[in-house]
């Protein structure tokens, strides 16, 4: 029992990151209708800017604090977004949509080819942001791990999320994010200035990479130049089963992704015996294949996600 | 809202091919080495590596080192990028060396060495492509290569085809030099090293309920994870849980509570360098103190960069220790680090033995570009004393060695014991 409790902790701390990670897909394609497939690099960096912040931060003797360093790179990593979409993407705005997936592709594959030529192919320790206690009463009671840092990320995931949705809902600006989503062009013809809220969108959305992507070191412990990729897809699988555009959809999307992939992998059920040995389908060797599953499933019984409205194809 | 195809249809092309030439340039070939700018230098001739004077984190990249002009082009494929580059950096670096000195010291006479070293960025897919080169283009008279046991066994069956002899420093799997009659190695195999772990851990630790869990991608990993089940078996330990992992995954947090509940003695984690330290500290953070043993795969110093106090009560078997006191291994080392600045692991120590049995092998016959007399002459190397030990191949191409056991105390590795090969 408190193994299984122990599992459901664990799937909901990845599920957090994953669901943070998954916002910044279904905000930049609300806006843009474009897939940011180099979202996950963009992590990547966001998880190196903070071990440089953190060495040059040790050097100074500046306290190696999360709540210091987090801003840091999250801050770099807007700011990367928007340098991105006006580099990449603005100039194709008005091409085929074809265009920008390939030169999302391409950034995604720039972004890791550069990291690993500067900063070499191998892992890189992350420092410890955060102390990694542990809730001492219920591991000596129940042998049940709750970990302060596990807390932590899932508050801030929270609070990031309830902040986000406060922009889209309550500022002029996630009037603006709305309006650009429902029409473009009509929003233009209302004096929205389409570019501004396609940068703001970016920066936002890169923000909450570099966040996850400082949560996802410090919980793994290490940042390589292809760490991107697997969050990355795992977050693009939860914003789709949530609805692609969706903001609450991706949060419940990446909360499954996390706790279906974690549960998946504690299990390993005995399936009969064979050749006088027990066969067994062991859960760990199916966990990446399971999102996929999950994606398949969910596309053929509601193929606009679950919390997606259906909208008929505009020609 | 139609999309607008031709507002601006030369900015488009014109943006999208920069990106795409950008991309295709950083993408495809493999990346220089970490904290070189220039772009990888092919085929010049003459050592790349520093030649005076001492970089601590010097590189080597593919290219030709040695006599080019009139030397026997003898081929080695490593990965210098990638997910395991330390290792093949290593390989090519000891490589390196045993060639400058056997040239300076006219090593066993015999004509000199041309060496052609090219790099797979530790992707299978990139072996085919330079065995084709290697053994067409450069006519290779035998290939030096690979040190991970999944790439060794892509590239042993063209080696086999070819007729082209292959010889593997490091690569333990069984099954490699079972692909055929030109397939060698120097090197235990996986059924020495899962042994000598085994019998490390049931009588020196003590251990009667061990965990596995290895990366279920790597045909390394998984050998080693059987062949250690099978000898602890035969010891009279039992194995309590024996599970893998998936592609590039970084949270062990449920293999871990799953061998946490089957209350092991020791976990045994076949894996590389670049997973272990992380391992290792997620272990201990889930309340796992136990002692933790790895293979050779373990022998970087990027286990303790990463893993750091986590690393403590760790253990790896190996091919050698640096702090064997024997004059061969002292010389070795002496000259690796005047060298390269930085002390030999053991890939390095058996790639600068494999290079060398392979040179004596070829200064041995009288036609040395003849690639059968080399293999027979390789076929017939007995008790050639390396840095790891004494080598001699037997009928199945294999080398018996013993292996030692090092211990990872606060980021030092440490000789604990010598483990004699148990031939079952």
């Amino acid at each position: 029992m408190i193994f299984w409790l122990q599992q459901l902790t664990n799937g909901l701390s990845l599920g957090a990151i994953i669901a943070l990670i998954a916002l910044g897909y279904t905000m930049v394609y609300g806006v843009l209708k474009l897939i940011n497939f180099a979202h996950g690099d963009i992590l990547m960096v966001g998880a190196f800017v903070a071990i440089y912040a953190a060495m040059r931060a040790a050097h100074y003797g500046i306290p190696v604090w999360f709540p210091l360093i987090m801003p840091v790179s999250m801050a770099f990593c807007a700011a990367l977004g928007v340098v991105i979409e006006f580099v990449a993407y603005r100039p194709l705005r008005s091409a085929p949509r074809l265009a920008s997936l390939i030169t999302a592709i391409g950034v995604s594959l720039f972004l890791e080819s550069v990291g690993q030529w500067k900063l070499g192919a191998g892992r890189h320790a992350f420092p410890a942001l955060l102390s990694d206690h542990r809730i001492e009463a219920l591991a000596e009671r129940y042998g049940f791990y709750v970990y302060v840092s596990d807390l932590v990320i899932f508050a801030s995931t929270l609070l990031l999320l309830v902040a986000l949705q406060a922009i889209v809902k309550f500022t002029r600006f996630g009037k603006a994010m709305r309006a650009v989503s429902q029409d473009p062009e009509a929003a233009r013809l209302m004096g929205v200035d389409v570019n501004r809220v396609i940068t703001g969108t970016f920066a936002l959305g890169s923000a909450l990479a570099g966040a996850g992507g400082v949560m996802w070191g410090m919980k793994f412990g290490a940042a390589d130049p292809l760490m991107g990729m697997d969050p990355g897809l795992k977050a693009f699988v939860a914003a789709v089963v949530g609805g692609i555009g969706n903001v609450p959809g991706a949060m419940v999307g990446g909360f499954i992704m996390g706790v279906a992939e974690t549960l998946v992998a504690a299990c390993s059920i005995p399936i009969g015996r064979m050749w006088g040995s027990d066969l067994v389908i062991v859960g760990s060797n199916y966990r990446q294949a399971l999102g996929f599953l999950i994606l398949i499933l969910v596309l053929l019984l509601r193929p606009s996600g679950l919390f997606g409205r259906h909208e008929p194809e505009k020609v | 809202m139609m999309p607008r195809i031709g507002e601006h249809p030369g900015l488009v092309a014109a943006t999208t091919a920069a990106l795409l030439a950008v991309t295709l340039l950083c993408g495809c070939p493999p990346p220089a080495a970490p904290e070189s700018g220039s772009p990888t230098v092919a085929s010049t001739s003459g050592g790349q590596a520093p030649s005076d004077g001492v970089h601590a984190s010097a590189s080597v990249q593919e290219g030709s080192y040695g006599d080019r002009e009139n030397g026997i082009p003898i081929g080695a494929y490593f990965g210098l990028t990638g997910a395991q580059a330390v290792f093949g950096q290593d390989s090519a670096k000891a490589m390196i060396l045993a060639l400058e000195e056997m040239e300076a010291a006219d090593w066993n006479g015999g004509p000199s060495i041309h060496l052609i070293l090219q790099d797979d960025r530790c992707k299978t897919e990139d072996v085919g492509l330079i065995l084709n080169k290697l053994i067409n283009d450069d006519e290779v008279v035998a290939v030096v290569g690979e040190l991970a046991s999944s790439l060794s066994l892509v590239g042993a069956p063209i080696c086999q085809e070819e007729g082209v002899p292959m010889l593997s420093p490091s690569s333990t799997n069984p099954e490699v030099t079972k692909k055929g009659d030109f397939i060698f190695r120097t090197c235990f195999t996986d059924q020495q090293q899962g042994y000598a772990c085994a019998k490390f851990a049931f009588e020196n630790l003590e251990a009667r309920r061990a965990a596995i869990l290895y990366p279920g991608d790597n045909d390394y990993s998984v050998g080693l994870a059987n062949d250690f089940t099978a000898a602890f078996g035969r010891l009279g330990g039992e194995v309590v849980l024996s599970q893998g992992w998936g592609k590039d995954q970084q949270d062990f947090s449920v293999e871990l509570d799953r061998a946490k509940q089957q209350e092991p003695d020791v976990l045994f984690v076949p894996c590389y360098y670049d997973d272990s330290g992380q391992l290792a500290s997620q272990a201990r953070k889930r309340g796992l103190d136990i002692p933790i043993v790895g293979g050779d795969g373990w022998d970087s110093p990027d286990v303790d960069a990463i893993g750091k106090e986590a690393t403590n009560n760790c253990f790896f078997a190996n091919h050698y220790s640096k702090a064997d006191e024997s004059p061969i291994v002292q010389s070795f080392v002496k000259s690796y680090e005047k060298r390269w600045g930085e002390a030999p692991s053991a890939m390095a120590a058996t790639a600068y033995d494999g290079v060398r049995i392979l040179v004596q092998a070829i200064r041995s016959v009288s036609e040395p570009r003849d690639r059968l007399a080399v293999r027979d002459a390789l076929a017939a190397t007995s008790g050639f004393e390396g840095v790891t030990g004494t080598i001699t191949i037997d009928e199945d191409r294999n080398a018996t060695k013993s292996a030692v056991i090092l211990e990872l105390r606060d980021g030092e590795q440490t000789f604990v014991d010598t483990v004699q090969p148990d031939v079952p």
